[in-house]
């Protein structure tokens, strides 16, 4: 799908990452991988710190708190937001929905209306989509959107380690984003595509109502690497050069590519097999981890907090599903908030 | 660029456990993982700049490797 939203702009972002550094080479050790395949690991990933969410706190409770920071920053009272989405894969209940759960802790309306979608890596682009045709087709002024997950870590490496990289590589971590009508011209370039042949390739089988009625073979989430990675750099990568392509954007207006925070040696091999100036295609993520459908936000709220300019982005998410999701954007006038540890 | 230097390479870059030859199947080698695959994906594209991972991915032996990478 490819669309232009002319009358959305981003009016602010925020985001909440897990307070506990969790040393990936000692959570590493911790599971006797071989030292050969954590030095490979750290190296090619780029990952040193994952972030852990402190004992007893849950998606629902970062989106709170993101929530709050995000209307805090703007001086916003919670009643005045029209709709509010949460989207995530690791939502605190099957049943009701994130959004229905922290409604009255933010301080929604009754008439506010809410959405829960179950959405992973493409998460925050598939949402803005969400977000801004709710503003654009004027059934809202405004929707505040929540994305994030967290990282189950009840269950220890399988013996083979055949799920060691996904293990070692993701975090705990929300955003908060503000969508908000605007009478100005202010396109969102934005294209997705999706793949459900590969379902398979990033996979959490046991979490649903499915293994309860027919055997699914496996329990842990799993993410076959060497797919993944085909995926990425031939299917995505051809996504991102059409993008580029169709909407006529040149390199020298961008700022940044924010990529997939999938690991430092990933968006090296997309960047050069789309031929990318390395500098445009920054990985921030080294003390964060891959926060899922946060992913994005926060590393654009961490550029922003080492004084990069972010005004005229690029934003790629890919991953689970599988899918991938690339939208263009100016943040002008967005207000960035610093990155609360939680 | 040639037969052994490429040798060469994917064993700096795997560091395995058993010696690599021409005739070790990749996807039975436990030591070329994802990861191993990533590096020397990364590390060819420096001298074969048109090389692609569905060319590269198409690889069952080092020798398919080294074949491709001499084309």
């Amino acid at each position: 799908m490819d669309h232009i939203f002319n009358h959305v702009k981003i009016e602010a972002i925020s985001g909440v990452v897990g307070k506990n550094p969790l040393n990936v080479q000692k959570l590493a050790n911790s599971f006797c991988i071989p030292e050969k395949r954590i030095k490979r690991f750290i190296k090619t990933n780029g990952f040193e710190h994952l972030r852990v969410l402190s004992d007893n706190l849950s998606f629902g409770d970062m989106c709170v708190k993101a929530s709050q920071s995000l209307l805090d920053s703007l001086n916003i009272p919670p009643s005045k937001i029209e709709s509010f989405i949460c989207a995530s894969h690791s939502h605190d209940y099957f049943i009701p929905g994130t959004s229905y759960t922290i409604q009255n802790r933010i301080g929604l309306t009754k008439d506010c209306f809410l959405s829960d979608t179950v959405q992973s890596c493409p998460g925050f682009i598939f949402s803005i989509i969400h977000a801004c045709s709710l503003i654009e087709s004027n059934l809202c002024k405004n929707v505040l959107l929540c994305v994030g997950d967290i990282v189950d870590r009840r269950y220890p490496l399988s013996e083979d380690l055949s799920d060691y990289d996904s293990y070692l590589e993701n975090s705990d971590g929300c955003a908060c984003i503000l969508f908000s009508y605007s009478h100005e011209n202010n396109p969102i370039h934005i294209s997705t595509q999706s793949y459900g042949e590969f379902y398979r390739s990033a996979f959490s089988p046991n979490f649903g109502m499915r293994s309860t009625r027919i055997s699914v073979g496996c329990d842990k989430y799993r993410v076959d690497g060497n797919i993944m990675n085909s995926f990425v750099l031939d299917t995505v990568s051809k996504h991102f050069a059409s993008f580029i392509s169709n909407n006529k954007i040149c390199m020298d207006e961008l700022d940044y590519i924010v990529f997939q925070q999938t690991g430092n040696a990933l968006i090296k091999a997309l960047g050069s097999v789309l031929e990318l100036p390395e500098e445009k295609c920054p990985f921030v993520s080294k003390e964060y981890g891959n926060m899922s459908s946060a992913s994005i936000p926060i590393s654009v709220l961490k550029l922003n907090e080492n004084h990069k300019k972010t005004r005229s982005l690029v934003l790629h998410s890919f991953g689970v599903g599988l899918a991938s999701a690339i939208c263009k954007l100016n943040l002008n006038n967005t207000v960035f908030s610093s990155i609360i540890e939680m | 660029m040639n037969k052994e230097e490429i040798l060469g390479i994917i064993t700096d870059i795997v560091d395995p456990e058993d010696q690599l030859t021409e005739n070790t199947v990749i996807a039975e080698c436990e030591d070329i993982d994802s990861l191993a695959l990533l590096n020397l994906f990364l590390e060819f594209r420096k001298v074969k700049k048109d090389l692609t991972i569905t060319e590269f991915s198409n690889c069952k032996t080092i020798k398919n490797v080294i074949n491709l990478l001499l084309e």
